[in-house]
């Protein structure tokens, strides 16, 4: 059986180049909805990621109106202070102040200051507001959210700015990409689907007598089947690893941009590659099995079409 | 062997192809089919390959009910036949050794067998030196000896030639055909040869059925050996 084996996936690579110009259409069309579907699931993935991350951070920046700080104002430190902890979700211990030259350095951190845009805005490290930075014991939606409120309400709070927020954008977002990514992914398997059928269809006309022949001599079913669905395998595993590549490359480059952007950065690709490669590969695997099923499969049935014709 | 009980086929466009046939080949029999295009030997023979099943009437042969065959196992049940055409197919990018070797590749012997087998069954049709040779290299007479070894290869108890002359100069004919007689005589394979050459027939002197708009219009019997 195992010789038979080795004959049958041999048959299978042979019409796959036999077939090269087919083969090449398949291979290009299922590359095409693999690096599309493996991009939408990396951003859902990623943006999921983020939400995680933002709502994990359990920091709150609270900002002081900016009377607040100068030196007139009828506030100390102590007195802010003391008028945050007295709402009683707010923990103690994590209680930060960030002066805004702080706040300016850090900010400037994730910027090159020699960027032309930077520079064209000057010096604008007095326009940042103090601020203090805060976490909360109960990190529950609605105790969270009361807590903000209550912060908000304080009058010597300016603005408070809460991760959640971002964290529902991207939750937003997420939903917008993933009904978008399904659509375009249904829609171009269903093209790659046709299009491994008629490369098979093909290849199947091409080589009618051989299994005319095949039948004739008592060729099992699966022993025709076998070249064909080889060769559609093969098709899928190529497409797979090159949307692998593919959509490799694209994740580190975008990676590393998006880290100069978004401090929440991204999933790290050493996480995520092993994973990758298995869904393209399999992926692939299974449209190029089904697209050679499915156009052999009809042919099959038939008993005949072995003499005369 | 061969036993055909009351058949009658029509196929989906109302032809008639055969109308209550009925007869027995024993093993060991040579026999002859006659009967003008369209009388019904195309379909009798794929009704012998399972690639038709009758309307009615039963066909039984080396012991298997082909009404009663599954799907699965006809590959198996033509394991147990050869086949030779008129048109010969062969694999056109196939060599003379792969044509005759896929035949039994199909049956999942080893290659180790199949380089054993093939050569000596090659030398028997006299064509070892073609081996290598592939089938729009050689003439007529040799792709249907080629045909010949691909039928041999499994040892079927049963051969069944298609017109196996019909594309074949009158001198290699009668090789074809002496051929075919010296494998029933010396193995006692029995074989099924539909022709339309009268002069074969009156030559070789076997038995002879002769079928007219899908009935059995006249049968020699079983075979009266002339040669003996």
């Amino acid at each position: 059986m195992f010789n038979n084996f080795k004959y049958l996936v041999r048959e299978g690579l042979r019409n796959m180049w036999a077939n090269r110009l087919m083969s090449l259409a398949s291979i290009g069309v299922l590359v095409c909805c693999l690096v599309l579907m493996g991009s939408a699931i990396l951003v859902s993935l990623n943006l999921n990621y983020a939400m995680k991350w933002l709502e994990n951070q359990n920091v709150v920046m609270v900002f002081l109106k900016d009377t607040v700080s100068s030196s007139d104002s009828s506030y100390t430190r102590q007195d802010v202070e003391k008028m945050i902890l007295s709402i009683d979700n707010v923990d103690p211990s994590s209680l930060e102040y960030v002066s805004k030259t702080e706040g300016y350095d850090a900010l400037m951190k994730r910027f090159d200051k020699n960027d032309e845009l930077m520079q064209s805005l000057g010096d604008i490290s007095n326009v940042l507001p103090n601020a203090y930075k805060v976490s909360f014991k109960d990190q529950s939606r609605s105790r969270y959210d009361v807590t903000i409120k209550q912060l908000e309400a304080l009058d010597v709070v300016y603005t408070v700015r809460e991760n959640r927020e971002y964290a529902q954008k991207l939750e937003k977002m997420n939903e917008t990409v993933s009904v978008v990514g399904v659509w375009i992914v249904g829609l171009l398997l269903v093209v790659s689907l046709f299009i491994i059928t008629n490369t098979i269809k093909l290849t199947m006309y091409v080589r009618k007598l051989e299994i005319t022949i095949m039948k004739s001599v008592g060729a099992t079913d699966w022993f025709i089947r076998m070249p064909f669905l080889v060769e559609g395998i093969a098709i899928g595993v190529t497409a797979g690893l090159i949307s692998f590549g593919l959509v490799s490359y694209i994740y580190s480059a975008a990676t590393s941009a998006i880290y100069q952007v978004m401090t929440t950065g991204a999933l790290p690709y050493s996480k995520i590659f092993l994973w990758l490669l298995l869904a393209f590969l399999g992926a692939g695997i299974v449209s190029g099995a089904m697209g050679s099923l499915v156009s052999i499969g009809k042919y099959l049935k038939n008993d005949g079409g072995v003499v005369g014709e | 062997m061969i036993e055909f009980r009351n058949v009658y086929k029509t196929y989906d466009n109302g032809t008639k192809a055969l109308r209550d046939l009925s007869l027995r080949v024993n093993e060991g029999e040579f026999v002859f089919i006659v009967g003008s295009s369209g009388a019904g030997k195309s379909t009798l023979l794929k009704i012998l390959m399972r690639e038709e099943t009758p309307n009615s009437g039963e066909v039984i042969v080396n012991n298997t009910r082909l009404s009663t065959l599954r799907h699965r196992d006809i590959p198996y049940y033509r394991r147990t036949l050869g086949m030779v055409f008129q048109d010969f197919r062969l694999i056109p990018n196939m060599t003379v050794f792969d044509n005759v070797a896929f035949a039994m590749r199909v049956t999942g012997a080893s290659t180790k067998a199949i380089r054993k087998k093939v050569p000596y069954v090659l030398a028997h049709v006299g064509l070892s030196d073609k081996a290598k040779c592939f089938p729009n290299e050689l003439s007529g007479g040799e792709q249907q000896r080629v045909g010949l070894a691909r039928a041999l290869i499994n040892n079927p108890a049963l051969i069944i030639a298609d017109e196996p002359t019909g594309n074949v100069d009158p001198r290699m004919s009668f090789e074809i055909v002496d051929m075919l007689n010296q494998i029933n005589r010396n193995n006692g394979t029995t074989i099924l040869m539909v022709t339309h050459e009268h002069a074969l027939v009156r030559k070789f002197r076997r038995r002879i059925i002769e079928i007219q708009n899908g009935e059995l219009v006249a049968d020699s019997g079983p075979e009266v050996d002339y040669y003996v």
